[in-house]
């Protein structure tokens, strides 16, 4: 088989209800549904096997924090302990104000609607999450904080860890042939720091291969090409 | 009710020479709208039905969440001009008695124990009608579902199965639905061999609708099909567009 | 919309106990399985409407009344009279009734009764017509649900078929396209004698005509409603849930034979006739 051919090969999409194996071969992962001894998907995705685990990785997903998760938050509103922020994800979540900085607040000099101002862009990372309550982020931690220049774009959240690559070679790929550094939220929001229109619309085409190709084999090798205009 | 109309032609074909047993045609596309986190689109003879999923998202307001899973809200809607005469935009009590009845066999589908405190939005919309709308719309509905990426115990499929001058016959059309003597509105999960959707109105007798049961299993497994299909559809880059 | 259902909560202790007697066949009022709730029925309770009934089955308590008027026929069947079904939760019966417009749940039973009526033709409706596409008579038949401990459906048919059993119509002269009300009334004829059947299912493991706490612990219910000839006219899955086409069929005989046996003691009091 050529090499072109190996790299336009499809890995195998399931989709709810698909048997996916049998759990006297495999452990049950992600988005597998157990009924007896068989396992059937329960989302549009790629089956992946890592030793005896079996796991669906979904196509297309929304976010859903773990703690420890660096995210991309747009703040919607301040209240009297902190602010509400938009992680792209079912809940908003919560940044207090005693997880905003290092520094002490003086709440009688500045109020909290104009330390952290409404659509405000930051990055945090998730430090809390319940059942009961809004996933809790802070901005206190090197390179967190306020993102006040750069460009925002936006990718399915299941894609993020292909976006990324294994031990961030996709990610290295794009930031060596750009020129550019990207921030990579869990919750599918990056920022791309530059506003040079040209480095930005080529960034966009990489993620919307990304989107359409996270299951196709050979990604990494047509990312690069698209981006140094290689015919592939 | 005229009872003169006669649904069966001389060569023993239905009204729009189908057999007995014979589907209309479906088509099925997931993925037509922008703004929703998933969608579907499906023709079934004349019927044409949108799709759309929201969320989850939190459940505002907050007494309407539940601690322990998401909630699910349905509405089924006919446009004005979907029927013969114009519809009032205003919700009907059988619009009302159908969203129930399609959230209900959709309840057992999502796996709402994963999203605690949630609400799930469903929407579908019938731009034309031409009998069988609630099954076709839940047809829909479960890919839209499929589409926004929220977990399901596998696919239920849905098919009106019913009985037209005496015989039992499967996707009933709107004349047959409108001048048949039953209508019996089915959705199966072939995954968990369950029957999510279940009612029947007119007359039929116990070997009847046993007849008609198993047509049912074999329409929604074929329907079934189409949508395993036109969901895989949906993420293949068979042609790549670079 | 239709918004999943905040049900009451029923203690796991109860629902355990409902799980642990249904494994031996036993219910927790002493019931078995197949065993329906005292029935008890009194005819014409409302002497201003036409006809009526107070229907008892446990403790769940539904009075039907039917209003009899004369009325344009619709468009499509200019020779029949009109049928129409209300249903109202009364906020006096539950904490979960609420006032307002009409609950999803009271529709949902409303068109039940109605296709229940309708479908196994109880009422002749085209015996209900005065002036061809002119003037019919209109059949309102109004469900007021006083007490909910369970089972709605059946509870609701029979009431209704008891109070069509004793609804008198007054008779009116016809002068040319003029209708004319006279001092004389006429009873309904009822043609077939419906009965509604109500499982609850628990997992695969199902019983008949659920009191609240039996409904709130189920997964889903089941009803069906079967004709005096044995077959059936209405068939509704209320609630999430699923069931095996299996034990689908299964229920159909059962319905059949209980059908039978719940007909003779809930219609014992009202005449039939054809």
């Amino acid at each position: 088989m050529s090499q072109s051919n190996e790299q336009q090969r499809q890995r195998p999409i399931v989709v709810p209800g698909e048997p996916v194996g049998e759990s006297r071969f495999y452990h049950p992962g992600m988005n597998i549904l157990k009924i007896s001894d068989r396992m059937f998907s329960t989302t549009v995705g790629i089956v992946r096997v890592e030793g005896k685990r079996l796991d669906v990785i979904s196509l297309k997903s929304f976010y859903q924090p773990k703690v420890g998760d660096l995210v991309i938050g747009i703040v919607k509103e301040p209240n009297i302990a902190g602010w509400t922020v938009d992680i792209n994800s079912p809940f908003l979540a919560f940044l207090p104000l005693s997880e905003y900085s290092e520094k002490r607040i003086r709440l009688t000099k500045d109020s909290i609607g104009r330390i952290l101002e409404t659509e405000t862009v930051i990055t945090g990372v998730i430090k809390d999450v319940s059942i009961f309550s809004s996933p809790v982020i802070t901005m206190k931690g090197k390179g967190l904080g306020v993102v006040s220049n750069g460009t925002l774009l936006n990718i399915t959240a299941s894609k993020v860890p292909r976006l990324i690559g294994k031990k961030g070679s996709m990610l290295s790929v794009i930031e060596r042939a750009t020129g550019v550094k990207l921030t990579v939220g869990q919750n599918g929001r990056i920022i791309v720091h530059t506003e040079d229109s040209n480095i930005v619309a080529k960034i966009r085409e990489v993620i919307g291969m990304v989107e359409r190709e996270s299951h196709m084999y050979g990604l990494t090798e047509r990312v690069e090409a698209l981006l140094v205009g290689r015919k592939m | 009710m005229n009872e003169k109309i006669s649904l069966f032609k001389e060569n023993g074909k239905r009204i729009d020479d189908r057999a007995p047993d014979e589907l209309r045609p479906i088509k099925i596309k997931v993925g037509v709208l922008s703004n929703a986190q998933g969608s579907a689109y499906i023709e079934q003879g004349k019927n044409k039905i949108l799709a759309a999923v929201y969320g989850p998202k939190e459940a505002l307001p907050k007494h309407i969440s539940l601690p322990d899973r998401c909630i699910l809200r349905c509405r089924y809607h006919m446009a004005p001009f979907s029927t013969p005469e114009r519809k009032s935009p205003a919700p009907s009590r059988r619009e009302i008695e159908l969203s129930m009845i399609i959230r209900n066999a959709l309840e057992s589908l999502v796996m709402t124990s994963l999203f605690p405190r949630t609400v799930i939005d469903i929407f579908i919309e019938v731009l034309q009608a031409d009998g069988g709308t609630r099954c076709a719309g839940l047809t829909a509905a479960v890919l839209a579902l499929a589409d926004a990426g929220i977990p399901l115990r596998g696919l239920t499929a849905a098919c009106a199965v019913g009985k037209a001058d005496g015989k039992v016959i499967v996707d009933l059309n709107d004349l047959e639905d409108k001048y048949g003597e039953a209508d019996m509105p089915i959705a199966y999960n072939p995954t968990l061999d369950g029957i999510t959707l279940l009612q029947m109105d007119g007359i039929m007798s116990k070997e009847e609708i046993e007849q008609a049961l198993s047509l049912a299993i074999t329409a929604t497994q074929k329907i079934h099909k189409i949508q395993v299909e036109a969901l895989k559809d949906r993420f293949s880059v068979t042609k790549r567009e670079v | 919309m239709s918004i999943t259902e905040q049900r009451p909560i029923v203690s796991k202790l109860e629902k355990q106990e409902i799980y642990r007697l249904l494994a031996e066949g036993k219910r927790v009022d002493g019931r078995s399985l197949l065993q329906y709730r005292n029935l008890d029925v009194q005819l014409d309770y409302i002497e201003k409407a036409e006809g009526s009934a107070l229907v008892e089955l446990g403790n769940t308590k539904i009075l039907a009344a039917v209003k009899v008027g004369v009325a344009l026929p619709f468009a499509d069947t200019p020779n029949e009279g009109i049928l129409i079904v209300n249903a109202e939760l009364v906020p006096l019966a539950s904490p979960v009734f609420e006032p307002g417009p009409p609950s999803e749940e009271s529709i949902s039973l409303a068109r039940y009764v109605d296709r229940s009526i309708r479908e196994s033709k109880a009422v002749d409706l085209s015996s209900l017509c005065i002036i061809p596409g002119r003037s019919v008579y209109s059949l309102y038949i109004d469900l007021y649900i006083l007490d909910y401990d369970g089972n709605l459906i059946d509870a609701s048919v029979i009431a209704s078929v008891n109070a069509l059993g004793t609804t008198k119509l007054p008779k009116y002269s016809v002068e040319g396209q003029n209708i004319k009300k006279l001092d004389e009334y006429f009873k309904l004829e009822l043609k077939d004698l419906p009965v509604s059947i109500t499982y609850a299912f628990f997992g695969d493991k199902y019983l008949v005509d659920p009191c609240l706490n039996e409904e709130y612990a189920s997964d889903f219910t089941i009803s069906m409603t079967v004709k005096s000839d044995d077959r059936f006219c209405a068939i509704q899955k209320n609630g999430g849930g699923m069931i095996s086409p299996r034990g689908f069929l299964e229920l159909l005989d059962k319905s059949i034979t209980l059908g039978k046996e719940l007909r003779r003691v809930a219609y014992s009091k009202i005449a039939v006739n054809g």
